[in-house]
């Protein structure tokens, strides 16, 4: 026994809830829609050779896919077979949309465009990686002049005030050999 | 960093961004040096320097589109994009990554996946409620179907485009719906239809006296040059061309000046009379020298493998003086895919 669509009774004269009812449906099948549309433009075969090829007749498929026609799980999954793309990939791609926001186009694009060349990379260590390496050779350098004081210091050549309690060093402004200056350098 | 340094970034960005559609060479030179600054800009790792370095590296990036390196271009963007993925930035922004990526899959022709970042960039820009940057985005679409060939759809969209389009908001826009609306017009123009091309060809050139963007003039004035040869005034087209070439060559627009020369071949071909040989030779030399011209560019255009081919098919019958108006014809056909309007 064929049990018809509540929708197709009340096509003629759809009661407002109905309508809103029927337009809710649209819109969350339009994402289906949407992927599946790119999904034939980017493969190698026409709509009308995807519409043979699952054995749908002709213009069954631009009605399907411009909503005309209610879109059923077997049309999705005989067109995904058509296309070979598994569809666990499909419903991922539809339903859990990039975190960062980033349209579904973008991130085709990210995954068909060429590796960075070793150029590009050894570019963007210097452009970037240098500034590090500035902030390093800038500290070892600190630290080597902070060694070179101890030693003065332990030598008696200079010796620095450590009781202020501000844990910064001060100079006692003895006068180093040669040196007029009263503050370490 | 602070706002003030941010805006005075953005701007140095902005203008190296600009300065392409004057002069592709030296924008590309002050977008490497814009970048180099902006990388060494204080700030690392927060929100806006990374969307700085985003901006910069997409700039790069249309820059190398345009003067025909579309390899590096192509690794600049996705550079700006890991940039960008660190930053989860407005859906603006993805729109404006998406509108750069989109111009470098035309230039690659790639104009399924080019369509595609485009449905997107549109989608994006409405549901932000920016309409005039929905109708601009609309030319862009306007312009892959015509590079795609399909010019029927390209000039209907661009019809439409006008129609909706703000001007004065959109100067740009404006001027590339008219200029393109002159291109293909003047592309197509049959014996009856010289007048209403040349008509478009008035006002994208009137536009242009006002937003000056020295390359698409350059551009148009090859497309009259072509136009005039097609109609019979050789000379005229000559110089014409001649003109649009030592521009492109000053502007170090590669891939434009690479197209101009197989224009000027086609006036020897046409030119060539083979019941006279002093004349024949005449032009047997001088196609050989513009072969001559073309081949360094090879090293500099990247080009698709069917528009290589095409090319390299000429350089050899040019060795062979047996250059045919076909062998031009496959060249720039699929040269002016790559280059468009």
């Amino acid at each position: 026994m064929s049990r018809k669509h509540p929708e197709t009774k009340t096509r003629s004269a759809a009661s407002p809830d109905l309508e809103a009812e029927r337009r809710h449906r649209r819109e969350a099948v339009r994402p289906v829609i949407q992927e599946l549309k790119r999904l034939i433009r980017y493969s190698e075969l026409s709509q009308r050779d995807v519409e043979q090829q699952a054995g749908f007749s002709k213009g069954y498929l631009s009605q399907v896919l411009g909503q005309n026609l209610d879109l059923k799980m077997h049309h999705v999954l005989i067109v995904l077979g058509v296309l070979d793309v598994p569809p666990a990939r499909f419903f991922r791609q539809v339903f859990e949309p990039d975190a960062s926001g980033a349209p579904a186009s973008v991130r085709d694009f990210e995954r068909r465009s060429e590796p960075l060349s070793q150029n590009l990379r050894a570019q963007l260590d210097t452009l970037y990686g240098g500034r590090e390496e500035v902030l390093d050779r800038l500290d070892r350098r600190l630290k080597r002049c902070e060694r070179a004081l101890d030693h003065l210091e332990q030598r008696g050549i200079l010796s620095f005030d450590r009781t202020d309690g501000s844990g910064e060093s001060k100079a006692s402004g003895e006068r180093t050999d040669g040196e007029s200056t009263d503050e370490p350098r | 960093m602070s706002p003030a340094e941010l805006a005075r970034w953005q701007r140095k960005i902005d203008d190296a961004d600009a300065l392409r559609f004057r002069d592709p060479g030296r924008s590309l030179h002050m977008s490497r040096q814009v970048l180099e600054d902006v990388a060494a800009a204080d700030g690392a790792g927060h929100g806006p320097w990374g969307r700085l370095q985003a901006d910069a590296w997409g700039t790069l990036g249309s820059a190398y589109r345009a003067v025909g390196d579309l390899r590096r271009a192509e690794h600049c963007l996705q550079v700006a994009l890991a940039f960008l993925d660190e930053q989860s930035p407005s859906p603006e922004c993805w729109a404006r990554f998406a509108q750069r990526a989109s111009y470098l899959r035309c230039s690659q022709r790639r104009f399924a996946e080019a369509l595609d970042l485009n449905d997107d960039v549109l989608r994006l820009y409405r549901e932000q409620g920016l309409e005039q940057d929905a109708v601009a985005a609309l030319v862009d679409r306007a312009l892959f179907f015509g590079r795609a060939g399909r010019t029927a759809v390209a000039v209907e969209l661009l019809e439409r485009c006008l129609a909706e389009l703000d001007a004065e908001a959109r100067p740009r826009a404006h001027l590339a719906a008219v200029h393109n609306m002159a291109y293909y017009r003047l592309r197509a123009a049959g014996p009856n239809q010289e007048a209403d091309a040349l008509a478009w060809l008035e006002r994208a050139e009137a536009l242009h006296r006002q937003c000056p963007a020295s390359l698409a003039q350059l551009q148009l004035q090859a497309m009259s040059g072509v136009t005039a040869i097609r109609f019979g005034r050789l000379e005229e087209g000559r110089v014409l061309l001649q003109g649009a070439h030592d521009g492109f060559c000053e502007l170090q627009a590669r891939p434009e000046q690479m197209l101009s020369l197989f224009h000027l071949s086609e006036l020897y071909v046409i030119e060539g009379d083979p019941t006279q040989d002093d004349l024949a030779q005449r032009n047997d030399e001088e196609l050989l020298r513009l072969a001559g011209l073309i081949f360094p560019l090879l090293k500099e255009v990247e080009l698709p493998r069917v528009a290589r081919r095409a090319v390299l098919r000429f350089l050899s019958a040019a060795r062979a003086r047996r250059v045919t108006l076909d062998l031009i014809h496959q060249a720039t056909e699929e040269l002016q895919q790559m280059v468009g309007a």
